[in-house]
């Protein structure tokens, strides 16, 4: 049995005609941080719950925490769901109380409570019923019901959906908390950029397959700028760069500022110098890939060019959307 | 499973059925509202029998024998007698019955009872109707004054003609004299009436008395074991039937709140992360048990009450230890084939609307014992009696029924019923389990029995 904390090899899931995962092998080593990213739909919730037992898979095995499956070690994993709510006319207090008891906290749950209350400012609350609570600060009361117990494993499915700025990163810092206190955290988002700012690992799934299993520095190296974005003086357009050797196209990312792509051969900073030159340009700069482009330069590069990059890419940033329907 | 985990969920859903206002009010505090109403009007009445009304009955009697033997009997040490007599006729009949009864009968007699003061005025035959009618008119809210005028036929000791009837006696009362005093006066003036008939007639009142006098006795049953005792006959089949409600009404409202709980539950999206501490048969095992014994409470409450009337009229001995315990064998056996359904139905669906499709092949066999049971109760080893007690889910109501009656079933057919309800229960859990699991984390478009049976077949 291995030592990592989560070690998946060749998972399987299909849900009557469709794949919701396949092959899939994943290895997360205790204490790491890791991000299971990809477009909704893409697998990473199914795979979550097959990791805590909540799904069975078809094929493939996995350990988590040493143990053949979550249920054996269900009280050292902290799970938030993205389908995730509280009983509504129980008061907080009780309902962190119940779901301490159910994870086999047995002495100092008040304590733990009132403390972990103040943390996420809401000292107040304990007496409240939950449905007098805001949807953000329900979402604290269940990312607490997640770690009350100490977990040795937290996985978080969409933590940050549905929170204003000021909680994302409350949250943020708790998560980085956890993971400063030896807590193996994995945690899923659609959103990349989440990602980008708090995993040191990142794996990226499609279609219910692994395309991306990588440090961020590693996939930083891998991934090198293939981009410049110029900012040109007011009445002159895309032109400033589209007639340059090694251009492969130009778009407009927002009004004023356009992005050239270029060839893999190209040299970047003779084409830099040239827009400098022709154009008295207020900013040029080269740009670091995003995850988004790796993922729909990988997607692209999986379907022999046949998606359309911008519908991909408005799919990625479609933050609002609703839960998944009759997927389980 | 963790039995320690399924011990808290079961806790959890326990605690928020019982410990809520519309449980309270609804199972624990209407058996205590209709107690105390009882004892509100037992007492009203009591006091409301305070003040004994008191007048006079005037009586224009041409026959000049009735007036006379009217004022005997309506004497209040008159009165006393009969009422005493009368209570002790009830008192005998129920003797063999049931002696708590017997002696509940006995002790309603005459303290219980307060009589009118009547004072008896005998008019002329000859008085003027009108005038003494409108005297009752006028002294209606006089104290002590007059009460009633009760004219009698001249011809009202002779035989009713042949034909058309005659009217014996005229009653005229002030307004709303209490029924009570208008009957005492009726009743004796119709039994004066009749001792005067045979008397004129030449027949000796009491020898009459005694030819009409037929004493039977109560039935007596011959018990198998050689013995007898008093038959209470269509009241067991009442015991039985009760009986069997009382299965029935702890199984349906578990049923129901199990159904509601686990919806919210779900739309709540509470339930995924009830997952990640518990597994899902760990749960559904949980809140079943937890609504079980939400039922046990009802039933204790219910059973405890009807036990303690039936022991208080001493007809404790028709409750057998045999009918005590199959009532809670066949009770867990009914409740868990129908609680873990509704737990199946409640998981798979997103609100109380969408279940209502599903849970209508529940609802048919919970509402058959309702009207089966009255068949089975009058006849209850007939064959449409015993194939009901074979056939699940309504299997163990329906056994239950035929414990509890006068003629119990013999002990393999209830062995039977154990083993087919045994085998239902156990078919309908493990059915139930695997929807459970995998309804609880679908959401979106409502599913079908189809889908359901699909979801077996897949989980």
């Amino acid at each position: 049995m291995s030592d990592d904390a989560i070690h998946i090899q060749g998972l399987g899931k299909r849900f009557g005609d469709k794949v919701a995962v396949e092959d899939l092998d994943l290895v997360v080593p205790r204490g790491s941080l890791h991000g299971l990213i990809g477009p909704n739909g893409a697998g990473k919730t199914t795979t979550i719950r097959m990791v805590m037992s909540i799904l069975f898979p078809d094929a493939g095995r996995l350990s988590v925490l040493g143990k053949k499956s979550a249920v054996e070690s269900k009280d050292r994993i902290g799970y938030l769901p993205e389908e995730r709510g509280v009983y509504r006319k129980m008061k907080v207090g009780a309902f962190l109380s119940h779901m301490a008891g159910l994870k086999g906290v047995t002495s100092g749950v008040s304590q733990k409570i009132d403390d972990w209350l103040d943390r996420v400012e809401l000292g107040d609350v304990k007496k409240k019923r939950c449905d007098e609570l805001s949807k953000g600060m329900q979402q604290k009361i269940q990312f607490i019901s997640s770690v009350i117990h100490e977990p040795e494993l937290l996985i978080l499915d969409e933590p940050f959906s549905g929170l204003d700025p000021v909680n994302m990163r409350l949250l943020r810092d708790l998560i980085l908390d956890q993971h400063q206190k030896g807590v193996t955290v994995i945690f899923s988002t659609h959103v990349m950029i989440q990602a980008e700012q708090l995993c040191d690992h990142i794996v990226m799934i499609e279609s219910g397959q692994k395309v991306l299993d990588n440090t961020l520095q590693e996939i930083r190296d891998r991934y090198d700028p293939r981009s410049v974005v110029f900012e040109p003086d007011a009445g002159i357009g895309p032109s400033a760069a589209e007639q340059h050797e090694g251009v492969e196209s130009v778009r407009q990312v927002s009004p004023g500022v356009f992005e050239a792509a270029l060839h893999d051969d190209a040299d970047r900073h003779t084409i830099m110098a040239n827009i400098l030159e022709q154009t008295r340009a207020r900013r040029v700069e080269l740009r670091r890939p995003s995850l988004e482009d790796v993922f729909i330069e990988i997607v692209q590069e999986r379907t022999g060019g046949d998606v359309d990059s911008d519908e991909l890419r408005a799919q990625l940033q479609d933050r609002a959307a609703g839960p998944q329907e009759a997927t389980p | 499973m963790n039995p320690g985990k399924i011990g808290r969920v079961a806790w959890r859903e326990f605690a928020s059925t019982v410990l809520t206002k519309g449980f309270i009010i609804g199972a624990l505090l209407t058996p205590v509202l209709i107690l105390v109403m009882i004892a509100i009007v037992t007492a009203l009445t009591a006091f409301k029998s305070e003040p004994t009304i008191s007048g006079e009955v005037a009586i224009v009697d041409p026959t000049g024998v009735i007036a006379e033997r009217l004022t005997e009997t309506l004497s209040p040490e008159a009165l006393a007698e009969a009422a005493r007599a009368r209570a002790e006729r009830i008192a005998e009949t129920l003797k063999d019955v049931s002696p708590g009864a017997s002696s509940f009968a006995g002790s309603i007699g005459p303290d219980a009872e307060s009589f009118p003061t009547l004072r008896v005025a005998t008019l002329p035959a000859d008085t003027d109707q009108d005038a003494e009618k409108q005297r009752v008119r006028e002294e209606a809210n006089v104290e002590d004054g007059r009460l009633a005028l009760l004219i009698v036929d001249e011809a009202a000791l002779m035989p009713q003609p042949e034909g058309e009837a005659r009217q014996d006696i005229q009653l005229f009362v002030r307004p709303k004299l209490k029924d009570d005093v208008i009957d005492t006066i009726r009743n004796a003036a119709v039994r004066v009436i009749r001792d005067e008939r045979f008397r004129v007639a030449g027949y000796d009142r009491s020898v009459v008395g005694r030819l009409q006098d037929v004493n039977t006795g109560s039935a007596r049953e011959l018990t198998e074991d050689g013995g007898e005792r008093a038959s209470i006959g269509d009241f067991r089949n009442f015991i039985a039937y009760g009986f069997m409600m009382l299965m029935l009404i702890p199984t349906f409202v578990g049923a129901q709140y199990l159904l509601t709980n686990a919806i919210e539950e779900k739309s709540s999206r509470v339930v995924e992360i009830l997952l990640s501490a518990v597994s899902p048969m760990e749960l559904m095992t949980g809140k079943v048990l937890g609504q079980m014994c939400v039922g046990l409470v009802i039933m204790v409450i219910y059973g405890g009450m009807s036990m303690y009337a039936l022991i208080s009229f001493s007809l404790g001995d028709a409750i057998t230890p045999l009918a005590l315990v199959s009532m809670f064998v066949f009770f867990a056996l009914a409740y868990f084939t129908f609680a873990s359904f509704m737990a199946a139905v409640g998981s798979s669906v997103n609100e109380l609307r969408e279940a209502q499709s599903l849970i209508g092949p529940v609802m048919v066999p919970l509402m058959l014992p309702y009207g089966l049971g009255i068949f089975i109760a009058d006849d209850p080893n007939s064959t449409f009696a015993t194939i009901a007690s074979f056939v699940p889910p309504i299997s163990p109501f329906m056994m239950m029924l035929r414990v509890a009656s006068t003629e119990p079933p013999p002990p393999w057919q209830v062995g039977l019923a154990v083993v087919i309800s045994a085998v239902t229960c156990y078919v309908a859990v493990w059915c139930a389990a695997k929807v459970f699991r995998v309804g609880l984390l679908m959401y979106g478009k409502p599913p079908n029995f189809r889908t359901l049976i699909k979801w077996v077949r897949m989980a």
